[in-house]
């Protein structure tokens, strides 16, 4: 009877051992390995998660860049932001030479980026292709093309009016348009008309022939419910000016 | 109780071990994730026959790229082992031995170390 009672004890204490060191690799081994996993794991989907929101951001990021003459010898150079998210300018390039800078552009702002020296000598042609690069990595160039200096004056490849109408979309049945026409007392006309989409459309007029001077334009949007049928009934104006080569080479006009 | 504390060491190595390869692996994989990077500028220098590319890393990590150019659908020579770190813009030089024409076509191949890709193409003006 003894014998059989210290067998009995001898197998409490196995199992208790066992039972023990089992229970100590699992919380000293086995856990923490998979709470480092886990931890791991977290990481990477918060990074994954960060890094859509940052891809995101970028194909959201639209700004418009212009450059325009200063002085004798510089060029301004300004940013206007068409999105929601802020913009951090880091680059300026004017041809070649890359320039360091750290400019927020709010969202829909206009910010001035700053005056950049130019090497221009009298009497001597030059030009000079602006492009900004964003802190997400865009590049952008200037919105009016290349910026030229004659020997005297300067000039550049586009001056114009944008006109963006933004609409949800209404008429007769979805059928209806918009109507833009801008114009000035220096017999320049143009109308263009965006017909039966009747959706958020944007115009640009090129006004580069007009001379300096003369840029002052009166802007007429219009808009028509139903197809062939309907009247036009004038929904904004407004008169704008381009000030090139002091001021920006492009205007904008929005409306609703 | 030999026995138990053996198996307890070895478990404790092999699940740190584990835990530390995953980790590893893990990071390895953000950092391949993290890279960001893409050509910012290129220009021709006449004078010189020199192609030179800026190479802008615009990610949160450090890169080392490989710039393989083909010139016409031909490869020219690479240059290899261009550390730029986070934020940089980087300049890469591709000297010709004979000069390229306008309109000739130059598709940059950038290869990073963490198998990222990025193209540009450029036309000599």
């Amino acid at each position: 009877m003894r014998i059989t009672r210290i067998t009995y004890n001898r197998k409490g204490v196995s199992t208790i051992l066992g039972t023990l060191i089992f229970i100590g690799i699992l919380f000293s081994a086995v856990i923490p390995m998979m709470l480092t996993m886990k931890q791991a794991d977290i990481i990477m989907e918060q990074e994954k998660l960060e890094l859509q929101r940052a891809d995101d951001e970028k194909s959201r990021e639209i700004i418009d860049i212009y450059a325009y003459p200063e002085g004798e010898d510089q060029l301004a150079i300004s940013a206007e932001s068409r999105c929601e998210v802020p913009i951090t300018i880091t680059h300026i390039w004017i041809n070649n030479t890359i320039t360091p800078v750290s400019v927020v552009v709010d969202p829909m702002e206009e910010t001035s980026i700053g005056l950049f020296d130019v090497p221009i000598t009298e009497l001597t042609e030059s030009t000079f292709r602006v492009k900004a690069t964003s802190l997400r990595g865009n590049v952008y160039e200037n919105l009016a093309g290349d910026v030229h200096y004659d020997g005297e004056d300067w000039d550049t490849e586009v001056l114009g009016v944008y006109v963006v109408i933004d609409s949800e979309g209404s008429g007769f049945l979805g059928f209806g348009s918009y109507r833009c026409t801008v114009e000035n007392d220096y017999a320049y006309s143009l109308t263009k008309d965006d017909s039966f989409t009747f959706g958020s459309c944007t115009f640009f007029f090129d006004t580069t022939i007009v001379p300096e001077g003369e840029r002052e334009f009166h802007v007429t949007v219009e808009k028509k419910s139903g197809w062939f049928w309907g009247s036009w009934n004038v929904i904004y104006e407004e008169d704008v000016e381009i000030t090139w080569p002091s001021g920006s080479p492009v205007v904008w006009v929005f409306t609703t | 109780m030999t026995i138990g504390g053996i198996i307890w060491s070895y478990s404790l190595g092999a699940a740190t071990v584990t835990a530390e390869i995953y980790v590893n692996d893990t990071m390895d994989m953000l950092f391949e994730m993290q890279e960001r990077f893409d050509v910012e500028h290129v220009h021709y220098n006449t004078n010189n026959d020199t192609l030179i590319v800026w190479v802008y890393n615009y990610g949160e990590v450090d890169i080392m790229i490989d710039v393989y150019p083909t010139i016409n659908s031909e490869l020219f020579e690479t240059v290899t082992n261009n550390k730029i770190e986070a934020g940089e813009t980087k300049k890469i030089l591709f000297v010709f031995t004979s000069p390229l024409v306008s309109q000739d076509q130059v598709i940059l191949k950038l290869y990073s170390r963490r198998q990222n890709i990025a193209y540009y193409t450029y036309y000599i003006q």
